[in-house]
């Protein structure tokens, strides 16, 4: 380790040693006064005006820290996010799927109107029908209409459930017919109610489609 | 941070010697500037350092350096351009200043560098081998081996000038 003590004894012992004209040569030199600067109120400016210049530059760094950082979180971003995902195939599986039918809406007025109001029929058609007058009409209930549409059908168990497609239990097996009477009460009737089970016949307005030629 | 009439003082005490000093690396402006700077940092210190004088040449040639460094084409054009303003020249010097400068400007830059700190800035010997970090020896034989220079150089010089008059 230097120690300064020791190397000023030995500058200042060199300096001794100095030739005299060399000596002299100096404080020759020594006389000529260098060039100043401008003056002092210069340096005293900029030592005034240092702050600011100090803050500015630190505002800088501080901003080209905030941009490094950004930029380095960009690039580690990008190193860092997940690769594309490569579709290598495509398996195709069938799966069985219940399929559901939609069911029409039911509009109010098939409700309403889903029993053919037979008894208004026009009497010649009924006369036609029945070979003499009709004194009237009686309605077989709604249970007993096995030949009734196919709408109105779906309406009475939309509106009552499945039980109305069974026959009740103490009703007679068989087509239940219309009760109809024909002129007086000894007349045959078309249709009968309870008795012995027979062969289902087709449904009365096709008899008559059978029967008589379209109108 | 330091009082700003003693740094006054400085400047007016050394300033003049420290851009002699800066010139070695740098041309008038660029030497005005990092003397300039040197107070400007002495001013803002928190204290006055012990030795202000070795401080401000410490801080100068550091600065000098890192500038020259920046722009070495730049700072040899001015130096080259700026070489008749080291020394103010006065009607009593014992020697012409346009001779002296032209004496220094042959050395080397070491040498001329050690003469400046030792005869212009007052620094000791044992300063100067602080300052460029070379041993007291070699100091001093780099001021002995320049002032022999610089006197040869001078009394060759006033002989021409005997010889043509």
């Amino acid at each position: 380790m230097r120690d300064p003590t020791n190397e000023e004894l030995n500058a200042d012992d060199l300096e001794a040693q100095l030739p005299a004209a060399e000596r002299e040569m100096a404080a020759t030199l020594a006389s000529l006064r260098p060039a100043s600067p401008s003056g002092a109120d210069a340096w005293v400016e900029r030592a005034l005006a240092g702050p600011v210049v100090r803050s500015s530059g630190r505002q800088l760094w501080v901003w080209r820290g905030i941009a490094a950082a950004l930029a380095v979180g960009l690039g580690g971003a990008l190193l860092l996010r997940p690769e594309p995902r490569v579709v290598e195939r495509v398996v195709v599986r069938e799966v069985a799927v219940r399929e559901t039918v939609p069911t029409p809406p039911i509009e109010m007025e098939q409700l309403t109107g889903a029993a053919p109001a037979r008894a208004g029929w026009p009497a010649r058609v009924l006369a036609d029908l029945f070979g003499g007058p009709v004194a009237g009409v009686v309605e077989a209930p709604d249970s007993d209409r096995a030949d009734e549409s196919y709408v109105a059908l779906r309406a009475r168990v939309v509106e009552r459930g499945v039980d109305v497609l069974r026959p009740a239990a103490g009703a007679p097996s068989g087509r239940p017919g219309a009760v109809v009477t024909i002129g007086g009460a000894d007349d045959v009737a078309r249709g009968r109610v309870g008795g012995a089970p027979r062969a289902r016949r087709p449904a009365w307005w096709l008899e008559y489609f059978d029967a008589k030629p379209p109108l | 941070m330091v009082d700003v009439g003693r740094v006054r003082r400085h400047f007016e005490a050394h300033a003049g010697a420290l851009m002699l000093y800066a010139r070695q690396w740098l041309g008038a402006a660029g030497a005005e500037d990092v003397v300039q700077d040197a107070f400007v940092k002495l001013l803002t210190q928190s204290a006055e350092p012990a030795n202000v004088r070795a401080w401000l040449y410490a801080t100068v040639r550091n600065a000098a350096i890192d500038v020259t460094r920046a722009g070495q084409s730049r700072s040899a054009r001015e130096m080259r351009a700026a070489r008749s303003e080291w020394f103010d020249a006065r009607p009593g010097d014992l020697l012409d200043a346009a001779d002296a400068q032209a004496a220094l400007a042959r050395l080397g830059r070491e040498h001329r560098e050690v003469i400046v700190l030792r005869v212009w800035g007052g620094l000791t010997l044992a300063e100067v081998a602080e300052l460029v970090a070379e041993p007291p020896s070699t100091v001093y034989s780099r001021y002995r081996t320049g002032l022999a220079t610089i006197r040869e150089h001078m009394e060759a010089t006033c002989a021409t000038r005997r010889t043509k008059n």
